[in-house]
């Protein structure tokens, strides 16, 4: 990263994960939990299958809820938050990539890019620069007006990728973006991914079971024994 | 408003499955609602004008002295009458009626938009001619010209006595009820029958409303102390509060369905979120809130409601324009309940009655779709990671 500054976009504090199995006993995911994401700075989360890295990613993302701790966000405790100003954060400060791209299926590919900036209350002719800019670095401007259900898995990662930019946020979060592709497309993703967070000078949060893909982070974390570990 | 609320309930709106069906619902519910109101509307204030106009007058007056009435910008026409209840009989049939003596004058402008009488006539020759209606005349198996027996008390003596008559004209008011029970023949004669020493008027008001028609009669008192009223509700009670009882019945039943047409608005809605959830907690990631969410579900299934409720009005009106000629025909098969009816209406729209249901109805799909909103906030996009 070109940039690095020590101003951190999120703070997690002594962060644990429980979930409820139905019977007496609780089933501890991850417990005590300290991380914080500076900006313009690539993090990356390994760890077997099972470990909590994503409901690790979806409880920094504002998705799901610790059981305890706190997420520190812009120095203020998520929890406490309202939804409105919960919901403007996910929107202004985050990106999301997931495995399964989560795209809009009956909005073609430009709307399902402006989707983050139209929700601001923007309207659609004030995002159309940026969104085809973004399309076009990814080599999608020729498919603006298609619906997602003709893409490739590659095409609708890409899609994804622009749309978790579309804002200018802070942090992108991103969920095994590559898990589904094959692996030509795992490489484009990859490439397209860090180039792009280089380039609008955004930190990426990076959860993976791909140790390759992983490495190129600036800073790498495994999951293991319910906690994070620094890998360097 | 926001624009990504406007984008996205255009969106949902676009769904033909969602818009065209509860479109059509609400316009078959709103329809007949309306329809029923113009019609019961239109019928209670026809039958009101046939039994005020032909019958009692909005005020009737008894007295025994000549009536000095002095101008009210209320009374529109003050007329003689004279009535009295007799048996008619021919050779197939007999009849109960009300026999009434009119003058020249008393079938003005205003009463002859309320009959109609037939071309043919029988004024001339020695007999007294009464008019009678199409109803009794069928009934009676009598034409114009024909002789008639009517049996009449003499409410002096109480000698009950025969007199023979000729059917001089035949007419139809349009309500069977009060067609198969009233005769009309001139005052001097009607008098002669009676032969009371008391003055009956007949007046008629611009007005219906009760209030507005004792004021008058009390400022016909201050001129002439003593005499006896009534007004036509009095008159005709029972009619009057089945009348009063009909509509109130009415605004029960049309407020019932109403409210069940607006669970089916929060079904709607209810249904909306259902089929949108992946999109909805797609849109929760991305950063919008739970208002915005239920503005736009709500701006969608509001705006069906509101477009099938102007375009049910709209129906309805139009299709009450065909009510008169449907009822007639309905009327000519037979069906015996259609005497109840009046078959020759003047077709009055209650806009602010039809208004004020339009508003009802909103408010109340209002409060039930935003109740069935509730759900949203517990959509969770968790959801999302936990199906795939």
């Amino acid at each position: 990263m070109k940039t690095i500054k020590n101003n951190s976009i999120i703070d997690l504090v002594n962060l644990s994960k429980t979930f409820d199995s139905g019977t007496k006993l609780e089933l501890n995911i991850f417990k005590q939990i300290n991380l914080k994401i500076d900006q313009a700075l690539s993090y990356s989360i390994t760890g077997k299958s099972g470990t909590g890295k994503s409901t690790l990613l979806q409880i920094i993302g504002g998705l799901d809820k610790p059981t305890e701790g706190k997420v520190i966000v812009g120095g203020k405790d998520y929890s406490k938050l309202n939804d409105k100003q919960k919901s403007k954060i996910r929107n202004k400060k985050f990106g999301y990539i997931f495995q399964n791209n989560l795209l809009l299926e009956d909005f073609n590919v430009l709307e399902n890019v402006m989707m983050p900036f139209l929700i601001f209350g923007n309207k659609k002719e004030d995002s159309l620069e940026r969104a085809k800019k973004l399309l076009d670095r990814v080599g999608l401007l020729s498919k603006i007006d298609k619906m997602p259900n003709i893409l490739s898995g590659g095409e609708k990662q890409r899609v994804s990728v622009c749309r978790s930019l579309m804002n200018n946020p802070e942090l992108i979060l991103a969920d095994e973006p590559t898990g589904s592709l094959d692996e030509e497309n795992a490489k484009i993703i990859e490439d397209l991914l860090f180039s792009l967070v280089q380039e609008e000078k955004v930190s990426l949060l990076l959860v993976t079971h791909n140790k390759e893909f992983a490495s190129k982070a600036d800073k790498k974390f495994v999951l293991i024994n319910k906690g994070l570990q620094d890998e360097e | 408003m926001n624009y990504f609320v406007l984008f996205w309930t255009k969106r949902i709106l676009k769904n033909k499955n969602i818009f065209l069906g509860n479109l059509i619902l609400i316009i078959l519910i709103t329809v007949p609602l309306v329809c029923s109101l113009v019609f019961v509307n239109s019928m209670i204030d026809g039958i009101t004008n046939k039994y005020i106009f032909l019958s009692d007058g909005h005020i009737s007056i008894s007295s025994s002295n000549n009536l000095i009435i002095n101008e009210n910008e209320g009374i529109i026409s003050t007329n003689l009458v004279e009535k009295l209840f007799c048996v008619v009989y021919s050779k197939t049939d007999t009849s109960n009626v009300i026999v009434k003596g009119v003058q020249p004058d008393y079938f003005n402008d205003i009463r002859s938009q309320e009959i109609n009488f037939e071309s043919e006539t029988s004024e001339e020759g020695s007999l007294n001619s009464v008019y009678i209606s199409r109803t009794l005349a069928d009934k009676l198996s009598l034409s114009v010209g024909d002789k008639m027996a009517m049996m009449i008390m003499n409410s002096t003596n109480n000698v009950v006595r025969p007199v023979i008559v000729k059917v001089g004209r035949i007419f139809t008011t349009g309500y069977d009820q009060l067609d198969s029970n009233l005769i009309f023949t001139n005052y001097e004669y009607a008098k002669s029958l009676t032969k009371k020493t008391t003055f009956n008027y007949e007046i008629i008001c611009n007005t219906n409303d009760v209030n507005e028609l004792t004021k008058i009669a009390n400022q016909i008192q201050d001129d002439n102390p003593e005499f006896s009223y009534n007004t036509w509700n009095q008159l005709n009670e029972s009619v009057y509060s089945n009348f009063i009882n009909s509509q109130q019945i009415i605004f029960i039943i049309f407020a019932l369905i109403i409210i069940m047409a607006s669970f089916y608005s929060a079904n709607v809605a209810h249904s909306t979120i259902q089929k949108n959830f992946t999109a909805i907690a797609i849109l929760k990631i991305l950063g919008t809130s739970d208002k915005k969410i239920k503005q736009t579900t709500f701006l969608s299934v509001f705006s069906i409601t509101f477009l099938g409720n102007i375009i049910g009005i709209i129906l309805g009106i139009l299709l009450s324009y065909s009510l008169n000629p449907l009822l007639f025909w309905l009327s000519t098969k037979g069906i015996d309940a259609f005497s109840f009816y009046l078959l020759d209406f003047t077709l009055i729209i209650p806009y602010t009655r039809l208004i004020l249901f339009c508003l009802f109805m909103l408010v109340v799909s209002s409060i039930s779709i935003l109740y069935s909103l509730r759900i949203v906030k517990k959509i969770s996009p968790m959801r999302l990671f936990q199906s795939t």
